[in-house]
């Protein structure tokens, strides 16, 4: 019981890794890094809990987290596509932005409440059938809403990037745009692309933090998650069902770190176990920098001759 | 010089014009961010100019703000010297965070372990176990990079995860404090504190290590031999290569030198200003210093007067919560405004140069 | 029989310019219905950049264009493509990690939305087939051998409908069987009276394939006739026959001294060998010697080794096989570092990317090989002044025109870049100095400024390995001349023993000795 109780918590820890690490896989396939994403979580889930609680829709919210996370994946496209900001630089510059931001207009919007602001939040949805199996019906089919869109995600990113004309194109802006660009297509178009599907899933995930797993809105919401989804676009080598690989392991290693803290039963620290997702992104590095899988024109700017 | 090497660098003589310009662009854009961020406190139905003369008034008219503003500035000097370092040999050192955890790391293990030695023997050692550890933790990044190719960004994003996880480890394990009450070690002996440079201010030798730390930065820069192939490798990394520099051994040690400046910080904070090391304390140090550099162009006087800066809007921040209904991360937004508004200015600024030169080569024909 | 009345295409009075250089000089060609033209000329005649301006890569500043009699303005790649013009580069336009598939449909109008890669894949397929051979549609580019790639961006070509196709240099990278391969499809392919544009400088190919053959020198046109009408030796007078620039008319001859018998080379590179990253020998068994006082210049098409033999003495390659000695010390694969204390000076053939760091001042570029030098750096600390001393020596004695040594290489004209990094390398005081196309872009003063120095180099009794494409310079420069082909250099021959028409013909891999 506890491998199956520890697996379900870790596909709940998973699913918001795994959305965010989808969006930012399309933005670096097109060739621009979006290291912008840790903050565009927080404003989606700054955005989805704001929009919830004034509306009280949780799918309101959703929208507009999204909306908000697109907003400042256009703001990191105009930064690093447009006037060729160092793409690094762009995206440091917008978690600052965001961080700030996020909590000021926090605070503007509720005051400084006794106790922390709650809304009502996506709880979980037993699939019908499925929901019954053993086993697996625990680990997989018991979970939210987001849980299950991030899952429709990976056929979805899998079906986009590899069997249409669009996907194509977005593939072919990562790894040599000048082809892109003498086949009549617009690299720069492109690229925005890629950079506001990358906001908008970052604001999708950061959802599941405020109006999922917890009710409330907190400056610590994220730390650090979204730069794990970054990590496992690196760990996934690109490509949808390596990320979903990823962010499983990631999202089981989180889950049994807890486990370890709340039981005080320890094989190895757990803030050990906290930074497998790291570690393993080194060395996936190590052994990927060779074999070249990451696309080939990531991180540098487009300059037509 | 002869009258034909004037003609053919007049133009450039006269370009110190524009140099006008460029000095006005980034303020501007440091006006333009305090201007959005007096809209948004608006929201709050303050007064922006209230809050920003307060600001000024407060932290210029008090000698104690005054001196907490360069108590703020030093470790933001030094994680900017650091990623400027890395940054001269062409690489992003984004790790300055994580060096900087370390280096406290490393500090406070010495202060409380060697706790009973004298003060004159302490401080040094402490010292050197924040640059060995600062140091190490950065080479490994550039040692990455030279051995295996591998992106020293993503490295030295991910070792930041690396250098919280162990802080976190050592204070709540092997140095937690004997009460165990919270994560976070003893308090350090009194003979491992820094002295104060001014008596009932906060100010302590290490503002003054920091500066010394930007003069050290020049010197290496402009006047030593690894500075200078640091900087012919951070410049065009195959001319270098031509002409016999071994560019690897280049990358690893600019790592650690980067990696050193920001374990230094580590020791000035925790031996100057907490005396102890919390888990989670002075959160984006680095980041907020990388940003400074990058604003700075790299450059020691730059920043030094960025870290100055960014140092008067934290204290102004502390003071005007403390007085007035401004929240604390109010500051936050404006600091994130004012890195924005200076990357637009900047390429303002080149977009302007670019059709300046576009206009002097059309001139020419 | 089709109406060859009407070429398919007609340019006339093309010019380009690029900042200074005419690359082309008022050019008239015309392409004919079922004909395989061949453009030939020297590195930097300007056939690439006329037929870039075919595809639409490059506006030209003056000149029209006629497709099939009617005026047309092709702006772009995709214009181009519109009007039945399809161009295989040098450098494949090809995205290596996807499928053939994928290559050929990216950016196509009839595949948007959901890709239909069975059906596209089946028609490639057939093709291929229609062209006599056979590939595998999904595999993905970079598995395949180049002469398959190449097959890949023609198929791309002829899939958005081309109806002439221009092949830039396609042979360079090809092993003899794949040439023979491609030819046979071009052949097929302008059977139905589509048209093949060849750009080469190779003139067996011009034999082997071309129905015609335009002839391109310095940007100008020279001559359009029929392969039938010429010869080899005729096509090669035209190539490579101009008017030799005498201006050090002979220097060669004075001040040479004969070498004796028994005088051992200073360098003596043997049975050298390298290959690329696809298993390419770039570098064949090369052998060559080289004598104090004495310019040996190395003829040849760019290509065929010379970036590689520069680079492997310069320490900045390594052999696989083979030995090199200089002054009887083997030095086979040493670094850069110890090649530069070797006292080995080399000027690169690209200044701003491999001579000079365009971002520092004059002082500190001439100071880039002494970074660990006395007088110039004490314990690793700067000598400042006697850097700016060295500056100011070397500005005054090599006339380099700078206000003074602070100033940024960037805002140097090329020729005073040039000086600089010549500057440099002579102030090591270098036994041997390898010059690698060390003229390439430079205006007449600059270049005879460097051949004088060179020479003067040579009176002072150092070895200089001259590399060049340019006739002209090494003509002008060397005692001896040896021909590079393929990773080889083919012969070795005393300047006054030969002629410009024999080592051109040698550069094309023709040894007119051998044959006659």
């Amino acid at each position: 019981m506890f491998v199956v109780n520890l697996l379900a918590a870790g596909v709940d820890l998973a699913g918001p890794l795994l959305i965010a690490a989808l969006g930012e896989l399309y933005a670096e396939r097109t060739g621009v890094l979006n290291i912008g994403i840790e903050g565009m979580m927080l404003a989606g889930a700054w955005g989805g809990f704001v929009t919830t609680y004034f509306t009280g829709n949780l799918w309101l919210g959703l929208v507009g987290a999204i909306l908000i996370g697109a907003l400042f994946g256009l703001l990191n496209g105009l930064l690093a596509i447009t006037m060729k900001v160092n793409q690094v630089v762009s995206g440091i510059a917008i978690n600052i932005l965001l961080s700030g931001l996020t909590m000021y207009l926090y605070r503007v919007i509720f005051g400084i409440p006794l106790l922390p602001v709650t809304i009502q939040h996506f709880s979980k949805l037993p699939l019908p059938l499925l929901g019954n199996l053993p086993v697996l019906g625990k680990i997989f089919f018991q979970q939210n809403m987001i849980i299950y869109i991030a899952f429709l995600m990976v056929p979805a990113a899998y079906f986009i990037l590899y069997k249409t004309s669009f996907g194509l194109a977005l593939r072919s802006a990562g790894e040599k745009p000048e082809v892109v660009d003498t086949a009549g297509l617009n690299v720069t178009r492109i690229r925005y692309t890629g950079m506001i599907i990358g906001g908008a899933t970052a604001g999708l995930s950061g959802v599941f933090y405020s109006m999922a797993h917890l009710n409330i809105f907190a400056n610590n919401i994220i730390s650090g998650r979204g730069f794990i989804a970054f990590a496992a676009v690196i760990f996934g080598c690109w490509n949808p069902l390596g990320i979903l690989l990823a962010t499983l392991i990631f999202g089981i290693a989180d889950a049994l770190s807890t486990r370890f803290l709340t039981s005080g039963i320890q094989i190895i620290p757990y803030e050990f176990l906290l930074m497998t997702p790291y570690i393993i992104t080194i060395l996936a590095t190590l052994i990927f920098s060779r074999k070249s899988v990451s696309p080939a024109s990531l991180g540098t700017p487009y300059q037509k001759e | 010089m002869d009258t034909e090497t004037k003609k053919i660098f007049g133009k450039q003589f006269k370009k110190n014009r524009y140099h006008i310009f460029n000095i006005i662009c980034p303020v501007a854009s440091v006006l333009l961010a305090f201007l959005a961020g007096g809209l948004m406190l608006l929201l709050l139905k303050i007064n922006p100019l209230v809050v920003y003369g307060r600001m000024i008034v407060a932290s210029f008219g008090d000698p104690y703000n005054l001196a907490e503003m360069l108590v703020k500035a030093a470790p933001l000097l030094l994680t900017g010297l650091s990623f400027a370092f890395a940054f001269k040999a062409g690489l992003f050192n984004i790790g300055a965070d994580g060096q900087f955890y370390l280096g406290a790391l490393g500090a406070v293990f010495v202060s409380l372990k060697l706790g009973f030695l004298n003060p004159w023997l302490l401080l040094p050692l402490a010292l050197l176990a924040s640059i060995i550890m600062g140091g190490l933790f950065g080479g490994l990044s550039g040692y990455l990079k030279a051995r295996f190719n591998a992106n020293e960004i993503i490295t030295t994003i991910m070792m930041n995860y690396v250098a919280f996880g162990l802080t976190n480890y050592v204070v709540n394990g092997p140095l937690k404090e004997k009460a165990g009450a919270y994560p976070q070690t003893d308090p350090i002996p009194a003979q491992a504190q820094l002295p104060l440079l001014i008596s009932d201010t906060r100010l302590h030798w290490g503002f003054i290590l920091a500066l010394f730390c930007a003069v050290i930065f020049y010197f290496i820069i402009t006047r030593t031999s690894i500075g200078f192939q640091v900087r012919a490798v951070g410049l065009n990394r195959r001319t270098a290569e031509y002409a016999g520099i071994n560019t690897k051994r280049v990358l690893v040690l600019a790592m650690v030198f980067s990696g050193i400046f920001a374990g230094i910080a580590g020791f000035g904070e925790i031996n100057g200003v907490q005396h102890i090391l919390i888990q989670g304390f002075a959160p984006n140090v680095g980041t907020i210093g990388t940003v400074i550099a990058l604003l700075a162009n790299a450059n020691p006087l730059g920043i030094v007067i960025g870290s100055l800066f960014f140092g008067f809007l934290q204290v102004g921040a502390n003071l005007i919560s403390q007085t007035s209904q401004v929240p604390q991360n109010a500051i936050d937004m404006i600091q994130g405004f004012v890195v924005i508004f200076v990357l637009i200015s900047y390429y303002i600024q080149y977009r302007v140069n670019a059709h300046q030169k576009i206009r002097q080569l059309k001139g020419a024909l | 029989m089709l109406d060859n009345t009407i070429p398919f295409v007609e340019m006339k009075g093309i010019t380009k310019f690029f900042t200074s250089v005419k690359a082309n000089d008022n050019i008239d060609i015309d392409i004919r219905h079922g004909e395989i033209l061949a453009i030939l000329g020297e590195n930097g005649a300007g056939k690439t950049t006329l037929m870039n301006i075919l595809y639409g890569l490059y506006k030209p500043d003056t000149g029209r264009i006629f497709i099939d009699g009617a005026e047309v303005v092709i702006a772009s790649p995709r214009e181009a493509i519109q009007k039945g013009i399809g161009m295989v580069h040098q450098h494949f336009m090809l995205i290596p990690t996807h499928s053939i598939v994928e290559n050929i449909i990216l950016g196509m109008a009839d595949n948007q939305g959901i890709l239909h890669l069975r059906k596209v894949g089946a028609k490639v397929s057939k093709m291929a087939e229609e062209f006599g051979f056979q590939i595998e549609p999904y595999r993905k580019v970079k598995e395949l051998p180049v002469g398959i790639q190449q097959r890949v961006e023609i198929l791309k070509a002829i899939y958005r409908g081309a109806h002439l196709l221009i092949m830039d240099e396609p042979t360079a990278v090809l092993t003899p069987q794949e040439t023979e391969d491609l030819f046979k499809l071009l052949k097929r392919f302008v059977q139905s009276g589509n048209a093949v544009v060849l750009i080469t400088h190779k003139l067996n190919e011009v034999m082997g394939i071309a129905d015609r053959v335009t002839v391109l020198r310095d940007g100008k046109y020279v001559r359009s006739v029929a392969k039938a009408a010429t010869t080899e030796a005729e096509l090669a007078q035209m190539m490579v026959g101009r008017e030799i620039d005498l201006h050090i008319e002979n220097q060669w001859q004075s001040g040479r001294s004969p070498r004796s018998e028994t005088a051992k080379p200073l360098l003596l590179m043997e049975d050298v060998m390298l290959r690329d990253k696809n298993h390419h020998p770039v570098l064949d068994g090369l052998t060559l010697e080289l004598y104090k006082g004495e310019i040996l210049g190395i003829a040849g098409v760019s290509g065929n080794g010379q970036e590689e033999l520069s680079a492997v003495l310069a320490g900045l390659m390594k052999a696989e096989k083979g030995r090199i000695y200089f002054n009887d010390q083997e030095i086979t694969n040493r670094s850069s570092h110890e090649m530069i204390h070797q006292k080995i000076s080399y000027i690169p053939a690209d200044r701003q990317n491999e001579g000079l760091i365009l971002s520092m001042s004059i002082r500190e570029n001439l100071l880039l090989k002494s970074y660990d030098q006395s007088p110039f750096f004490k314990n690793g600390v700067l000598n400042r002044k006697g850097t700016v001393e060295n500056a100011n020596r070397l500005i005054n004695l090599f006339n380099i025109k700078t206000p003074d040594g602070e100033t940024l290489a960037r805002n140097l004209s090329g020729g005073h870049q040039q000086k600089v990094v010549v500057a440099r390398e002579l102030s090591l005081e270098p036994e041997l100095i390898i010059a690698f196309q060390p003229t390439r872009g430079l205006d007449i003063g600059a270049i005879n400024y460097v051949h004088q120095l060179l020479l003067e180099a040579r009176l002072a009794g150092k070895a200089v390995l001259l590399i060049s494409t340019e006739l002209s310079e090494i003509f002008n420069l060397s005692d001896r001349i040896g021909v590079i082909y393929r990773g080889k250099i083919l012969k070795v021959m005393d300047t006054s023993e030969t002629s410009i028409q024999e080592v051109g013909l040698l550069m094309a891999g023709v040894d007119t000795k051998d044959s006659l």
